[in-house]
């Protein structure tokens, strides 16, 4: 979780609720703490923090904490590439069609997601390296989000269709 | 006063309040005569709305957050660009040289509203009490070279963090009105098309605000939740993630002109922690190296890792992709001072979180190697601007990254557009009367603002699941190299949800800060697919599989509003000046 506010420490001067950028702390008028309402919508600035820090002086009453996606190596990113077809130069050029897309996911955010993920690592790029790294015989482009999810049991990610 | 007890009443709010809430306190009107309204109090804002008031008019700047810490500096910035007309290529020529590479930039435009400015930035900000490293003997700036550009054009900031508070000292004591945590909904124009104000509503109140004005600066930055990083999350990203394309949409809206939306990925991060300091990281001389432990930049570009940012991205991407990566950032080589100063002074203050993330990942960098990824996709200009700083639509001014001018100087050409539109925007204002808008008006846009509020719940959309969705359509059709038929699926897409959007439901004042927040960037999107279905081209960061050379001479894709047709917008190719 982002933020987590020690209710011993803060004296509930509302500096925090006032530094966020993002509206996602409110303040608990019962206890007179603050509240990290939306931790889903931090962007981990620190702003918070460091405003608690200069205000108690001694120590911040904030203490920062990552989801652990952001803390893991997963090795090298992988890519997706074109099909078979798309190889062959019959049809325009899909990079980033992920196959997974026209799966049923019950959790539509993590689908979005492996989407993104997907796309995301190709973009920036210009169409003659897209066209070399979808050409080179020893490069294997496959969608890393996917892979992942065919190891944990949605069957047909691979089958399904000639994407991968 | 009554402004006061507002300000109060949200600060110590528990939520924010709901439909059932607001109704039974029946929420208010606030009306605000100002002479120029700016839109956005990141850097860009702030310069604008102090340099329109030393001139003499009433300002009011109007933002989402507060003022102290809000923008992409919020946190902070540890270096500025900045020529200082010291040596060979330190001057003006030399800035809009590098400022031509950047294709689609008119350089007579940038010359007025940047580089003739930036000096008075770096004045300005000394002015301000922001204090720069220089060299203890000499008493010159210290200055890195980065970017790929001709010279060490970067200053480096001692009290980093401190950058947005002094400003916000400095707008406290002049005679501008700062008005926090307002979402802004909908520009007021004229019968005749002028820009004459803004109404938006208070995100912990559900006040509603109508602000009338002589004339509007819009200045709300980059716009980013399009895509995310890889972990999936788009509030994880290197420029702030509360900046969601306002302008370009509002301004649309308005009947202006609007061009060269880029969508792209700007820099490279720490895997799994989106943050900005790749150009710190490059300007003090650290490697980047792969899984083999060569330096590999100097492979893609002659200046290594001092490259321009995009190359980096690119040559890191290409890296992985044929089995050299992961990449990674060294610095084990640099002397033990130069190391801390870049972890403790500079990348501390591009995200202050920076040392945490460190640790909780256990590295080391003295010993270790830091990995590395292409970061989340933004998008940045759109709101095309003439060498006054003024958009199509009379009334109109626009500053900073979500106008024609950003390029990578980043906050130098945010501060610099800023002056000048803040100083074009006190002009107009002194020379021209206010319209006032009808209160029929006012009333109508209140009930389009706060409407989603009393939506039902069965059914709908949440902000959030409609955002997902734009990220869907951008990811599958916007974020690769870019096909006719690809585009022109994912126009269909975004009007097919546009025409959902009325069945978005807010539950609070957040919420609804939110949905306006998706609509932005819906259109935002919408003006970024249009644009490149009619850009038949490559270039920069829009890769067309049909069109695989840029078109010569560069041209600007406008987009405007037709008037009287909403749904049909107009095409014009303008060569680039």
């Amino acid at each position: 979780m982002p933020p987590v506010i020690d209710p011993n420490t803060c004296d509930g001067c509302t500096l925090c609720v006032r530094s966020c950028p993002g509206d996602i702390i409110y303040f608990d008028k019962v206890s007179s703490l603050p509240i990290i309402r939306y931790p889903e919508e931090c962007w981990h600035c620190g702003l918070c923090r460091m405003e608690c820090l200069k205000h108690l002086k001694k120590a911040s009453a904030i203490e920062y904490f990552f989801p652990d996606a952001w803390l893991k190596n997963e090795g090298p990113l992988e890519f997706s590439a074109t099909n078979e077809e798309d190889r062959a130069g019959s049809s325009p050029l899909r990079i980033g069609t992920c196959s997974a897309r026209e799966n049923e996911f019950r959790d539509q955010t993590l689908h979005a997601y492996a989407l993104g993920q997907t796309h995301t690592t190709l973009c920036g790029l210009d169409l003659r390296t897209v066209t070399d790294l979808g050409e080179r015989a020893d490069i294997e482009l496959t969608c890393a989000t996917c892979a992942r999810l065919s190891r944990e049991g949605v069957s047909g990610v691979r089958g399904s269709q000639s994407g991968h | 006063m009554q402004r006061r007890n507002y300000a109060k009443t949200a600060v110590t709010a528990t939520e924010p309040p709901d439909a059932r809430t607001l109704a039974s306190e029946a929420p208010s009107t606030e009306k605000v005569e100002t002479d120029v309204l700016v839109i956005g109090a990141g850097v860009g804002g702030c310069m604008a709305a102090l340099t329109a008031s030393e001139a003499g008019v009433d300002v009011a700047l109007v933002e989402k957050a507060w003022v102290d810490r809000s923008g992409q500096a919020g946190a902070g910035n540890d270096h500025i660009m900045a020529h200082l007309n010291q040596g060979p290529n330190d001057n003006d020529e030399a800035v809009n040289k590098w400022a031509r590479e950047d294709t689609l930039c008119d350089v007579s435009v940038f010359d007025k509203v940047v580089t003739k400015n930036i000096p008075e930035v770096i004045v300005r900000l000394q002015a301000f009490g922001v204090v720069f490293f220089k060299n203890r003997k000499t008493g010159d700036f210290l200055r890195t070279q980065s970017l790929g550009q001709p010279a060490p054009w970067w200053l480096m900031i001692r009290n980093a963090d401190s950058l947005k508070p002094k400003m916000a000292n400095v707008l406290r004591k002049s005679r501008v009105s700062v008005l926090n945590w307002i979402m802004i909904t909908n520009l007021f124009t004229s019968p005749g098309g002028e820009v004459i104000g803004a109404g938006g509503f208070n995100i912990r109140t559900g006040a509603y605000y109508a602000f009338n004005s002589k004339c509007t600066i819009l200045a709300t930055g980059d716009v980013v939740r399009l895509a995310a990083n890889s972990t999936g999350n788009p509030y994880n990203s290197f420029i702030s993630p509360y900046g969601t394309g306002s302008a370009q949409a509002l301004a649309f809206d308005a009947g202006a002109e609007i061009a060269d939306l880029e969508l792209g990925k700007a820099t490279l991060i720490p895997k799994g922690f989106s943050s900005p300091g790749m150009n710190a990281i490059a300007g003090m001389d650290a490697y980047l190296t792969n899984s083999n432990g060569e330096r590999y930049m100097f492979r893609y570009h002659p200046l290594g890792e001092k490259a321009p940012r995009f190359d980096m991205v690119r040559a890191t991407v290409r890296e992985i992709a044929e089995g050299r990566g992961p990449c990674f950032v060294d610095m084990r080589h640099l002397p033990a001072d130069d190391r801390s100063m870049l972890i403790d002074e500079l990348l501390s203050v591009d995200k202050l979180t920076y040392r945490d993330y460190l640790k909780a990942k256990e590295v080391d960098l003295s010993s270790g190697l830091l990995e590395i990824e292409a970061g989340e996709l933004n998008t940045w200009k759109g709101l095309l601007v003439n060498e006054r700083s003024e958009c199509s639509v009379p009334g109109l001014y626009a500053a900073g990254a979500s106008s024609s001018i950003m390029n990578w100087g980043g906050l130098s050409v945010a501060m610099a557009s800023g002056i000048s539109a803040g100083r074009e925007a006190a002009l107009h204002a002194k020379n021209t009367n206010r319209l006032r808008i009808p209160p029929r008006e006012v009333e109508r846009e209140k009930n389009e603002a706060l409407g989603p509020l009393s939506r039902k719940r069965e059914r709908s959309m949440t902000p959030m699941q409609f955002e997902d969705k734009i990220r869907q359509i951008v990811a599958r059709d916007l974020a690769g190299v870019r096909t006719e038929e690809g585009l022109k699926r994912a126009l269909a897409d975004l009007e097919e949800l546009e025409s959902r959007s009325a069945s978005m439901f807010a539950k609070d004042t957040h919420d609804l800060m939110k949905l306006h927040e998706a609509l932005h960037l819906l259109t935002t999107v919408k003006l970024l697919t249009v644009g490149a279905i009619h850009r038949r081209e490559s270039r920069i960061f829009h890769w067309r599989n049909d069109y695989p050379e840029p078109r010569e001479p560069a041209q600007h894709v406008i987009l405007q509003k037709t008037p009287g047709e909403p749904n049909m917008i107009r095409i014009e190719y303008r060569d680039v000046r």
